[in-house]
Order: C-alpha cells, then structure tokens, then sequence
C-alpha cells in the first residue's frame, strides 16, 4: 500500500507557530484519514524553520482514490492555513498570516503519483526545495514520499527534527571529546538549536573569560547568545560550540561567533560586578517595593509567606528551622539583581553563588540552589531536606497565590506548578499534608484575597490543591478518576499519599480476589446502619462468628494503624483482605435484626467500626458504585 | 567601508527600490517610531521612506560599554506603506548589496512578535542574524495606536555598526562619550518619581498641544514619554498592574496624536 507525503513550505516560523502548526496538521490528517480508512495510519512528522511535513504509510487503495485524496487533503490545507490555535495568527485575518508566512510551495506524493491538491491557488507537485542559502532554494524533483528524507539531506536539508538533535548532541560529545571535557547537555537548549535549523553544522570557538565570572554565569550569557559552553579551563579560557545553518565559512562564522560570545561574558560581567556592589542579603530590602513577576503580590509579602510555611515544612523534615529560615529570607533575594533581570533562568542559582561569595553559610547556598527552581527546568535532585522544605513552600506559595486571585487554574503555567510540587513530594516520599499548613499564613494571604471571609479561605484552597493532586494523578500517574475518587478526603491534600492509595486500590481493582474485596465490604454495608454509634461490648456478642469478627477486627486495626502510618496502602488492602472470611461467616450466621435492641445497637457498633477501617483506605462506596456504573472496561 | 559607507550603500540599494531618503531623525527611544514614519504610514497615501535614526535603549545600560549592546545605536530604516511578500527577499539582495557573502556566512531570520505598547503597535517579522551578530530585522506593522493597519507597511532595519562588524570582520567604532554617559545616566541617576512628574508635564503638554490641533509637537512629547517609560522600567518595582496604567496613558497620547492627524488629513 503507497504512503502519502505532504510538505507545507513557507518562510521561517517561531518554535511555537511551527509547532502548533505540525500538531495540527497531524491531527487533521490522522483524523481525516481514520474517518476515511477506519483504520490508523502510522504518521512521521517532519518540520524545520521552513518546513513542515509528514508521512502517512500504508493507505489502501481501494479506499483512497487521487480524486478523493485531493478533496481531503485540500481540505486539510485550508483549514491548517487559516485556523491555528497560536495567538498571533489568531488575532490577524487569515489574508494577513497568509502574508507573513506565505506557503512558498507545496508537495503532495501518493506513491508516485502527485495529489494535485491546492490551497491559497498553489498546487502541490512533487518538487520541493533544498537549503535556501546553500544550495539556494535548489528544485529537487521526488519519485515517491521514500525519497524525501534522503533527497533533501542532500541538498542540505534534515527534515527530522529527532535527527537533527542527533547531529547536535553528536557534535557537543565530538567538540567536547577534543577539548578533553566532559560534555554538557543543557535541558532543553539542545532541541532549542535542532529546531532553529535545516541543517546543524557545529563551529566551536574559544574565547577569553573577562574575569571570575562564576560557570553558571557563563553558561547562561552563552546560552541566550545560541551557544553552548564546552568548559572553562584554569587558564580562564572559554571553550564553546554553536550551530550554524547549513555549511558555512568556518573561519568567518567561528569569528562572528566568538565576538558574540566575548560581547555576551563582557555584559554579564558588568551586570556581575553591578550587583556585587550590594550583598543577598541587602537586596531583600528592595523586594518591599517589587512585584512578584506573575503579579502575585509584593516579594516581600511573599518572602514572609515563605518563612512561615517553610519553619512548619523544615519541622515536618526535620531539617534545621534556623538553616531554612534564612534560606527563606533570601530566596527571593536576587529576584531585586540585574543578573537575573536580565538572564531570569538564573533566579535560584544567582541567589546561591551571590550567597557563597557573601561567605553565608554553605547549607544555606546549597539549600538556595535546590529550592528555587523547578525540577523539569534544572534537573536538580533535592539533596538536602533545608532544600526540599524551601522547594516545597515555593511552589505551594505560588500555587495558592494564582488560586487566591482567581487565576485560570488549568492554565499550562499554573498545572505546572501543582505537577512540579505533586512530583516533588511523590518522589522524595514527603508524607504532608499541605492545605494544614495553610492555616499559619492565612493572614498573609488574606491580603491576596480579602474578599474571602474567615474559614473558606481555607477550604477553598483545600480544594483547589485537591483538586490538582487528584488531576495530577490522573495525569501523570495514569490513575483513572474512579479510582481517584475513591481515595479519603482527608489525605487529597498530601500527594505522597494519595499516590500510594490510588496505586494501592488501582492494583487491588486489576488483582484477582478484588470482587471479594469488594464483596465482604458490600455485605458490610448492606447490614451497617448510617445511624450506629462506634461503640460495641464484647460481652454481649452472642454467636461465635461474632466473636470472631471482633477477633479479626482487632488484629486488623492494629496492623492497620501502622500500614497507615508508613503510608503502605498495599498492606493495608491486604489486612483488609484478611477480615474476608470472618465477615463472611458473620453475614452468613448472624441476622442483625434478631435480638434484643441493646443486642442489635451491639452489632451495629461493630459493624460501624469494621467499616470505618475499609473507610480509612479508601471510599469503598465509590469503588461500588465505579463498578457498577462502568463494567470492567475503566480498569487499567 | 565602515558603517556610513554601508549606509549609503543601502539607500542607493532601497533607491532603487523607489524608497528614497528623508532627513535622518535625532534620538529616537527604541521601540518608539520617528514622527515621519507613525503618520505617513497612517496616512491614506501610499509612502515610503528610507531614514538614518539614533536609538538609544536604556535597558543596554546594564551591559556597558559593549558593540554589541549598545545604548545608542545608529540604525537605517525602511518603511513602507504597501505590503508585499518580496520583502524578505530584498533584504537578503541589500545585504548582498552591501558585500556580505551568504554562502559563507550563518544568516538567520528568526520570527518574532514585538509588542509596543507605549504607542499602542503591534508588529511582527524576524530579526536577522548574521553569524549570532543581529544586524537588524524585517517586520510588518499591524496596528498603531489602535488603527488597524491596511496594507499592512513593512520595515527593513539595519544596525549599521554591527552589520559593519560583520562585513568587514572587525569591531565598529569604539562607543562615543554619549553612550557611556548615556548609560551611566540610566543607572545612577535615575530617580522614578521625578521620571513620574516629567510623565506628568509631558501628559499635560501633549494634551494642551492636542486641544490645539498641533498633533505634530504633541507626538514629541509621546516620544520624551516613551524614553522616560525606558528609563522607569529599569529601577521602577511597581506591580505589573500600575506600570501598565501609566504606559496605557502614553498609548492614548499616541492615540490622540492619530486621531488629530487623521482628523486633518479628512479636512
């Protein structure tokens, strides 16, 4: 069966335009093509500044005449080259966004057969173009979508992105290998630069460091100048690489390249010196008059929010309340810096080296760099708890600051925040409740929300963190919502734990015996009165299986308590598991309505407390109730 | 050649193109546009220019005295009125104009959106890249002061000392006096609630212009306003909210500056 390749050319786009525009027009040709085929086409995207394109293989034939795959794949074009979700081409008329990316040609195969399709009065032929500097736009004329990726990688042209981050990763390992340095991938930098061109071709330069500037300091300047720091040696000489487009005049490039390098450490110098005129510690004193960049209120305000939750996180650690204080005082400290005015990325890590050349203590300066920023940007790993209590009173503040002002909680910036904190406490196992900590700096952030009066401003963060946590596990987890809501009100605010209950009953759902599971609790509540108090004197049980229950729930208890405590849920399913027999042999002899009313109230005291132990793991009338509405099928 | 002779270069090239030069503008505040271009590409007739401006940018104080960041920056630039898709292509032709070898050399146009709100614009277009070395950039402006803009007027700018820097292969002039003290000026002395009442005067004397229909002086003072908002943003650390209602006053000026001139042009 042929594939089909389609190629949109047009002038160069942003990162975020090329890829909303690829999304996009995979999605449509996935869906148009599923509709058509009722089947699933493998799709290979390929996009570059210039260019996007994909593959779809295998398409019958019976199915997919050329007439009709003009039509669908006209259609697609359309509605690609006038509806994007990207806020600049949304707030211009389709006419004006045709002008400021005009598709330049296009190319549609079926096989070896052209899909005259069209869009905007351009038809697609089988001629695309090669590299428009080096080979200067060269027609390259293709026999069948095979010949794509090969033909223009000879005219100058990857269209695979994954390769070209291939090209870049091999020649920072190669450029390192030579300057007998360990190679750096910086997160993110690396697709950065495979995506701002057709074609990667490494130059590396060398250039003199001004002064002692600290290697993250150096690292960023090179950084938001589009190059890649190798090493800096004892000689205090800078080795770095940088990516031209296509092949180039390496000398002539290797020396423009060193000029914006040399440029970039001789600014960041100056910024350098500029703030070490005045220390960390000084700097918080400006914070009084500044903004939170998300406008989240005063910085000051915030540092004080963080001292107060922060002290309550470093006693739940048990890490040094004195250490994480000053941490917490200085945190936003270098938020006031021109270093991170200018390069914002470095907030946290500034912070740290302006705290070590100021001679503050080094837990501190270790505790600054791993608190401040988030795990997905920096790679960081927690190392010590003054650190992770910092992390963790960072994102909740800033959490709970977009929920009090109303923000969009599903905006991408905001879900990050609740994912990077949920993670954070997933990983390091930090078994906290966080919406109890909440009520220390209710005052404080009554400013943020004065509308809200007394206790709901509590609970309405409660929720909200909740809420986020719950979606999070759904997320990130793959832990479906009926499971998810199954899970104690009063542990959604802790995202440690509520992992290890969502996992735990996921994994008895999916187990053999879970219709036991869930049976034995099902007879419980059947005969378990809503009204029944929690109290039961053994004296009066009259039947052995009675007897017995008690026995088994006793034993249970106990062991459950401490499963509870380690946050096992696994064990406590399976303690549950245990009363299994004993509640079955109670439902089979006993009938709860015989006897006397203080006999029955007896029973019911019982059973009400056999219940609350399943209660405690989970909310086995949401489990019930997901079983019965959706059969099987949600199970993963 | 240095960087007057590739100025003169360039506007041969663009003269060619029918754009001729007008008298070159003074100090120009980055982001702002030079009161030749903010009304003829508001007016109803088609225009062009090619003009030499100073600009100076505040927000380069911090790096010092740098070539490639500098404070004040000699720039050439192309607008036109009519919009067409060639223009890319006419900037790579001016830069082979001026002897830059594009098969050598990492030419780059990267998109970006450039927000100007003091004059209440919006534009967007690619800055351009040579060898890391931004030498200027290509644009298309879609809205002033809240007139959307149709055709939308494109403009070509160049750096001229740093294009300079990369066609001839050595550093440009060394920075004057005026960018050294121009930056130290930006950093040291800069006190924000006097830059306020300088606002203030200039709010009030562009209102007073206005009411006399003198859209022309009344644009200066949206220009002096749009320096002082640079100036501000370096040190000032009021929320997001309060800059934004102070800039949003400049923008009405500006607003105000348009609808004097359009009002003029329909008389």
């Amino acid at each position: 069966m042929p594939d089909l390749l389609l190629e949109i050319a047009t002038a160069e786009m942003s990162r975020e335009i090329l890829q909303t525009i690829a999304a996009n027009l995979s999605s449509r040709v996935d869906e148009a093509l599923a509709e058509n085929s009722r089947a699933q086409q493998e799709i290979r995207l390929f996009y570059t500044p210039r260019r996007v394109a994909l593959i779809a293989s295998d398409l019958p034939e019976e199915r997919f005449t050329d007439r009709k795959l003009t039509g669908v794949v006209s259609g697609i074009l359309k509605s690609v080259a006038t509806n994007t979700e990207h806020k600049e081409l949304n707030n211009l008329d389709p006419s004006q966004a045709r002008l400021l990316f005009p598709i330049r040609h296009l190319v549609c195969l079926y096989g070896e057969r052209v899909i005259s399709a069209s869009v905007e009065n351009i038809v697609a032929d089988r001629v695309t173009r090669g590299h428009w500097r080096t080979n200067q736009e060269e027609q390259v004329v293709l026999s069948s979508p095979d010949d794509y990726e090969q033909a223009l990688a000879g005219r100058g042209v990857i269209v695979n992105p994954d390769r070209r981050g291939q090209m870049v990763t091999d020649a920072i390992a190669e450029a390192a290998r030579e300057a007998a340095t360990p190679a750096r991938f910086p997160e993110g930098l690396l697709q950065d630069i495979a995506d701002e061109v057709e074609f990667p071709e490494p130059v590396s330069g060398v250039v003199n460091l001004p002064s002692d500037l600290p290697t993250p300091l150096v690292a960023t300047a090179l950084r938001e100048a589009g190059l890649v720091l190798l090493a800096v040696d004892r000689e205090s000489v800078v080795r770095f690489v940088g990516f031209a487009d296509g092949t180039v005049d390496r000398d002539a490039v290797r020396a423009g390249y060193e000029r914006v390098a040399q440029s970039a450490l001789r600014g960041c110098k100056a910024i350098f010196a500029r703030d070490r005129e005045t220390s960390l510690a000084d700097h918080v004193r400006s914070l009084r008059g500044m903004s939170d960049a998300m406008n989240l209120g005063s910085l000051w305000e915030k540092t004080e929010r963080l001292r107060l939750l922060s002290e309550q996180i470093a006693r739940v650690l048990d890490a040094s309340v004195e250490t994480v204080d000053r941490v917490a005082f200085l945190s936003q400290a270098d938020l006031a810096t021109w270093i991170v005015r200018e390069f914002p990325s470095l907030h946290g890590i500034a912070g740290a080296i302006y705290a070590k050349l100021d001679g503050e203590d080094p837990s501190v300066c270790i505790a600054l760099e791993e608190g401040g920023k988030s795990r997905a940007e920096t790679g960081i790993v927690q190392g010590t708890v003054e650190g992770l209590a910092i992390a963790i009173a960072v994102r909740c503040d800033d959490l709970c600051c977009h929920l009090l002002l109303g923000n969009d909680v599903h905006l991408p910036r905001i879900v990050g925040i609740a994912d990077d904190l949920a993670s954070l406490m997933i990983d390091e196992k930090i078994d906290l409740d966080l919406a109890s900590m909440l009520g220390s700096v209710s005052e404080q952030y009554r400013v943020l929300a004065p509308t809200i009066k007394g206790e709901e401003l509590e609970k309405r963060l409660r929720t909200c963190l909740e809420e986020h946590f719950l979606e999070y596990l759904d997320r990130s987890e793959k832990i479906t919502s009926l499971i998810t809501s199954a899970i104690p009100k009063e542990v959604r605010a802790n995202p440690y734990r509520s992992r290890n209950c969502a996992r735990a009953l996921q994994d008895a759902m999916n187990r053999e015996g879970s219709c036991s599971l869930l049976d034995s609790y099902r007879k419980l509540s059947t005969i378990s009165s809503a009204r029944s108090n929690r109290v039961f004197d053994p004296s009066l049980f009259e039947a052995e299986s009675e007897r017995d229950l008690w026995r088994e729930y006793l034993k249970a208890e106990g062991k459950l308590k401490t499963s509870l405590a380690e946050s096992d849920y696994a064990q406590a399913i399976d303690e549950l598991a245990m009363l299994g027999e004993a509640i079955d042999r109670y439902t089979r002899d006993v009938d709860s309505h015989a006897g006397s009313i203080e006999v029955r109230n007896n029973r019911q005291g019982l059973i009400a407390c056999v219940v609350d132990l399943y209660m405690r793991v989970g909310d086995f009338d949401a489990l019930i109730a997901s079983e019965e509405h959706v059969p099987g099928e949600e199970k993963r | 050649m240095g960087s007057q002779g590739i100025a003169l270069r360039l506007q041969e090239f663009w003269e060619a193109e029918g754009c001729s030069a007008i008298p070159s503008y003074g100090s120009l505040p980055v982001g702002g546009l030079t009161p030749d271009v903010f009304f003829g590409v508001l007016g109803r007739v088609a225009w062009c220019a090619c003009q030499t401006v100073t600009i100076i940018d505040p927000s380069r104080a911090p790096y010092g005295v740098d070539p490639l960041h500098p404070v004040i920056d000699q720039c050439l630039q192309v607008t036109q009125q009519t919009s067409g898709n060639q223009l890319r292509d006419r900037f790579i032709e001016s830069l082979q104009a001026v002897g830059l070898d594009l098969l050598a050399r990492d030419v780059r146009f990267v998109a970006c959106e450039w927000d100007q709100p003091h004059l209440d614009a919006r534009t967007s277009g690619w800055r351009v890249l040579v060898d890391r070395i931004e030498v200027g950039s290509i644009s298309y402006l879609h809205e002033l002061s809240g007139v959307k803009l149709a055709p939308m007027p494109t403009r070509a700018e160049y750096s001229l000392g740093r294009l300079s820097t990369c066609v001839e292969g050595e550093d440009g002039d060394a920075p004057a006096e005026r960018g050294r003290q121009t930056a130290a000026y930006a950093l040291e002395s800069v006190d924000p609630e006097r830059i306020d009442a300088f606002l203030e005067l200039h709010a009030v004397e562009c209102e007073r212009a206005l009411a006399l229909g003198l859209y022309l002086p009344a644009y200066e003072h949206v220009l002096a306003s749009v320096y002082l908002h640079l100036l501000l943003a370096l040190h000032d650390t009021r929320s997001a909210g309060e800059q934004f209602e102070r800039v949003s006053r400049t923008a009405g000026l500006a607003r105000g500056c348009a609808s004097k001139y359009l009002e003029a042009q329909d008389a």
